[in-house]
């Protein structure tokens, strides 16, 4: 199964969330069951980028050029979007990536 | 406001004012107070002055022209040279020996039932360590000759060893020039941590690394850290286009001996460390899900 098709399980079946769709084979979006923040509008679409835990070409270069391909489908450039991370055990683990420095969320 | 005397001892700026502490503060530079009393060296719980910068700190303010570095040795002397007879005589700033002390030391030592051997050699160290008359002096008094004791910025960077300070000091201008007051990071594991003010009155919220040459285990590790102590984890580092050109990191020195006039300076290390970047910041933690 391709690493896009991993995540795109694992969001719909463990972590429950509908309407995920792909995005040039590269990007993710859905709806989470929850608000994932406290401050999150209700029905917030979230972005997922996945990712490979052994991959070892990552740079800051990389995270900004998520942000501008989502602006591209999405026409808004997100405050956040979700790395999901691949692990070779079969694990997947998920972590906010905020644009710019942000403050620690309260809940 | 009048630039702050940033006193360089050995390759440290040490401030030794309460005044200064209080007018860098207002600045947004913290620093760490280093001193301990000197009668319990050993005790480090509740540190005092003086106020130790970091180099960071340092760049900062001598850039943004909030104060002056000045051979705290070369100062103390053209004061001294400029002492008269009535500053001799003030007994606010004159510490005079006092020979009491010296009877009262020998009283002891006559009880211990040295040896002659060690008692003589006991005498001797008193006699070695007896402290003479010295004078107080301050450190913030502007003197005429001013050039006589200042020290550019860039001898005083060549002063001591530093790794990748260009990168970690555009790092560093990129939090602070928004607002946030920034101390050492590596309590939590990170180069910088930020606070949104004074650290006194607010928990640190982020714990900033440079952006290069980080892995995904270093945003897992980092980001789940952060995130189990409330803060975030941030990466700030140069977003560069694929044609511009790979900027030129500082020449790394060997540690030098701490006179200042030995030393050559580092031509272009202060252009380096002024120069505009464009910088990219990203806020990372865990998702709570997953």
């Amino acid at each position: 199964m391709t690493l896009i098709k991993k995540v795109k399980e694992n969001l719909i079946h463990y972590n429950l969330w509908k309407s995920v769709q792909e995005h040039d084979s590269k990007v993710l979006s859905g709806f989470p069951p929850s608000k994932l923040i406290i401050d999150d509008e209700d029905n917030q679409e979230e972005w997922v980028v996945p990712k490979l835990m052994t991959d070892k070409d990552f740079s800051i270069e990389e995270i900004e050029s998520w942000f501008v391909q989502i602006e591209k489908i999405s026409t808004k450039r997100p405050a956040r979007i979700t790395i999901g991370l691949v692990n070779d055990d079969a694990t997947i683990v998920y972590y906010f990536i905020h644009d710019g420095i942000v403050k620690p969320r309260q809940n | 406001m009048e630039k702050v005397f940033l006193p360089v001892v050995g390759d440290k700026v040490l401030i030794f004012e309460l005044e200064d502490v209080k007018k860098l503060r207002h600045l947004g530079i913290v620093g760490v107070l280093s001193g301990t009393l000197s009668a319990a060296p050993q005790q480090n719980v509740f540190l005092g002055l003086p106020l130790q910068l970091s180099l960071e700190d340092v760049i900062w303010l001598v850039t943004n022209e909030h104060g002056i570095l000045i051979d705290s040795a070369k100062y103390h002397e053209v004061e001294a040279a400029m002492l008269n007879q009535a500053d001799w005589n003030s007994s606010q700033r004159i510490c005079v020996h006092d020979p009491k002390q010296d009877e009262e030391l020998l009283k002891k030592l006559a009880k211990m039932n040295l040896s002659d051997d060690k008692l003589i050699l006991k005498k001797k160290q008193l006699q070695e360590n007896k402290v003479e008359n010295f004078i107080i002096i301050p450190n913030v008094t502007p003197l005429p000759n001013i050039d006589s004791y200042t020290i550019p910025l860039d001898k005083f960077l060549s002063l001591s060893n530093h790794h990748e300070l260009i990168s970690n000091y555009q790092v560093y201008r990129s939090v602070k020039d928004q607002g946030f007051f920034i101390l050492p990071g590596i309590r939590f594991g990170g180069k910088y941590i930020g606070y949104p003010n004074d650290p006194l009155r607010y928990h640190a919220h982020f714990i900033i690394n440079q952006a290069t040459d980080f892995k995904l285990i270093d945003l897992v590790a980092g980001g789940r850290l952060a995130t189990g102590v409330k803060k975030v984890w941030v990466i700030v580092g140069e977003h560069s286009t694929p044609d511009s050109p790979k900027k030129v990191e500082g020449k790394k020195r060997d540690a030098v001996e701490v006179d200042v006039d030995q030393t050559e300076p580092q031509p272009d290390i202060v252009d380096q460390l002024t120069k505009e970047s464009k910088l990219k910041s990203f806020s990372i933690e865990w998702a709570g899900f997953g």
